[in-house]
């Protein structure tokens, strides 16, 4: 099967680099999910 | 407690709508940038100990460690002061980077640039026949005032036989670095950064990590005739090309002095 230029460019976006995007992916979730848990709880600074 | 986790979770969901999905993806898009632009650096192992840290406080936070977690909690508190003191190589080169404009020079015109490439590359393709030791750096965008003050100023016209000439063993001018900045030779004997990237082969000699030290450092485009071998390569972004022929080297040369029309 003859695969596509455009297939291969699709193939090294998503493998090349692939554990950065996932640890990125990763840290910018947890960093949401804390951002709007201050915002939701209305607390701003560490808490201990 | 586990109640009280839910309920929190349940009204940070409440905010989640296509605003959110933007903002992680523009968070995931900075984060990866991040990544990439620290990747192959000695930052790296820096960011792994900052990691940890990180990891480490919520963990604390977490097990009911009040004491570490204190400790933690003031040492972020350095924390940014000590980003712009362990990072300043890499902060420094990123803003760099950030604000370059993408053109050559303005005030060149293309034939110009072709016959600075023709000129460079017949020099470069002589002096590694004879295995003669050069390191030329092209200015682009960048100043490179601060390297340029380090040498002789000759600020003459380009031709292949002046850089021959110039870098000839022996004679007083042929140690360190040449800037070119359009059709003109500023600069001789000029000193540039050594790069301190772990990831250098230890068998380079100084003329190449002056070479990726000065491409680390500004937008140059940097050539090194190894005087060893008389191999040519190319240093550009603080990435080091090697083995390159003539004419690859003329063609890569095109393809990064292009002057966007």
């Amino acid at each position: 099967m003859k695969i596509s230029k455009y297939q291969v460019n699709l193939k090294s976006l998503v493998f090349n680099n692939f554990w950065l995007k996932i640890i990125s992916f990763v840290l910018a979730v947890i960093t949401w999910l804390w951002a709007s848990g201050e915002l939701a709880s209305g607390i701003s600074g560490i808490r201990i | 407690m586990m109640t009280f986790e839910l309920e929190q979770l349940r009204s940070m969901l409440s905010l989640f709508n296509w605003k959110s999905v933007i903002e992680i993806l523009i968070l995931w898009f900075v984060f990866y940038r991040i990544f990439i632009f620290l990747k192959g650096t000695k930052a790296v192992y820096l960011l792994r100990g900052i990691i940890i840290l990180i990891i480490s406080f919520f963990v604390f936070q977490k097990l009911g460690f009040h004491v570490l977690s204190l400790l933690l909690t003031k040492f972020f508190a350095f924390f940014l002061i000590l980003i712009a003191i362990i990072f300043q190589p890499e902060l420094r080169a990123g803003l760099i980077r950030l604000g370059k404009r993408h053109f050559f020079l303005v005030d060149v015109k293309k034939e110009d640039i072709e016959k600075t490439i023709k000129e460079i590359v017949t020099a470069v393709a002589n002096m590694a026949k004879k295995k003669i030791g050069a390191l030329i750096a092209i200015k682009r965008d960048i100043g490179l005032k601060d390297f340029i003050e380090t040498g002789l100023v000759i600020d003459s016209e380009i031709s292949s036989e002046l850089l021959e000439n110039i870098f000839y063993p022996f004679t007083p001018l042929h140690d360190g670095g040449v800037v070119v900045d359009g059709t003109r030779i500023v600069s001789a004997v000029c000193l540039f950064p050594i790069t301190d990237n772990p990831n250098l082969e230890k068998t380079l000699g100084m003329r190449h990590r002056a070479a990726v030290g000065l491409s680390e450092n500004s937008d140059a485009v940097v050539i090194v005739v190894s005087e060893e071998k008389g191999t040519i390569s190319l240093a550009i972004n603080g990435q080091l090309t090697r083995n390159l022929s003539p004419e690859d080297l003329f063609t890569i040369l095109k393809g990064q002095l292009r002057r966007e029309e």
